[in-house]
């Protein structure tokens, strides 16, 4: 025998597949992410490129002709 | 003159999303840039608020990476993947794959730098395993993404 509850009085429920999102949307959280990423990579680069000149440039100093000292007579 | 700001993002294949930048610095520099975690944590941080607490880099073929980021409320996203293929200082393939939340499974992600008159040029390509991933990884990008999508997700939720 096959009892029945409320259960059966229920309407079906089913799952409806919401429509797929836009595309755009996806790529354009992508863009406003690594915009943002690749900003920060400017900024740190340049740092980088600033360490490198100072470092060039204590360089040469360095090999520079010092200035002879003056005899005194 | 090349212009660095502008970002391109395209999708050359169905499977495929590209992004391309140019940086005003030499390969090196900025192969040394995307491959040092301390350099990296200053700017591999995503949407404003998020810091990166980890950065573990085994930086050869078939070593692991992994990164972790957390925002101010404490949230935490961790995400990883081994190295395919190091070309230095010119070209990284690696696997990726977040660990909290599914965005199309594991994708394969190709970096390429080209240098022309001390400028770089980035491309990085995200290759989804099949169109049902990338599928998903749309869908996912527009209701769980990192920041105020977590509020839509909440509204979503209440409804």
């Amino acid at each position: 025998m096959i009892s029945r509850g409320r259960e059966a009085q229920r309407p079906p429920r089913r799952l409806e597949p919401r429509p797929l999102a836009d595309p755009t949307d996806w790529i354009d959280r992508y863009r406003r992410i690594w915009e943002g990423n690749y900003k920060r990579l400017d900024t740190v680069l340049q740092e980088l490129k600033n360490k490198q000149k100072k470092a060039v440039d204590a360089l040469l100093e360095d090999v520079k002709p010092k200035p002879k000292k003056r005899r005194f007579k | 003159m090349t212009r660095t700001a502008a970002l391109q993002v395209t999708t050359p294949t169905d499977l495929e999303l590209m992004m391309t930048r140019v940086f005003d610095a030499p390969l090196g520099m900025v192969f040394d840039a995307l491959t040092t975690p301390d350099l990296m944590k200053r700017w591999l941080l995503g949407p404003p608020g998020w810091t990166m607490p980890v950065c573990k880099i085994d930086l050869r073929v078939g070593g692991k990476y992994r990164y972790v980021w957390q925002n101010a409320d404490g949230r935490k996203m961790g995400m990883g993947g081994t190295f395919k293929e190091i070309v230095r200082p010119s070209r990284i393939v690696a696997t990726e794959m977040y660990e909290d939340y599914w965005t199309g499974g594991e994708t394969l992600v190709t970096t390429a730098l080209v240098e022309t008159r001390g400028k770089t040029t980035l491309s990085m390509t995200v290759r989804y395993a099949s169109r049902e991933a990338r599928d998903a990884a749309i869908q996912m990008g527009a209701t769980k993404g990192l920041e105020a999508s977590y509020d839509r997700l909440a509204e979503l939720l209440k409804a």
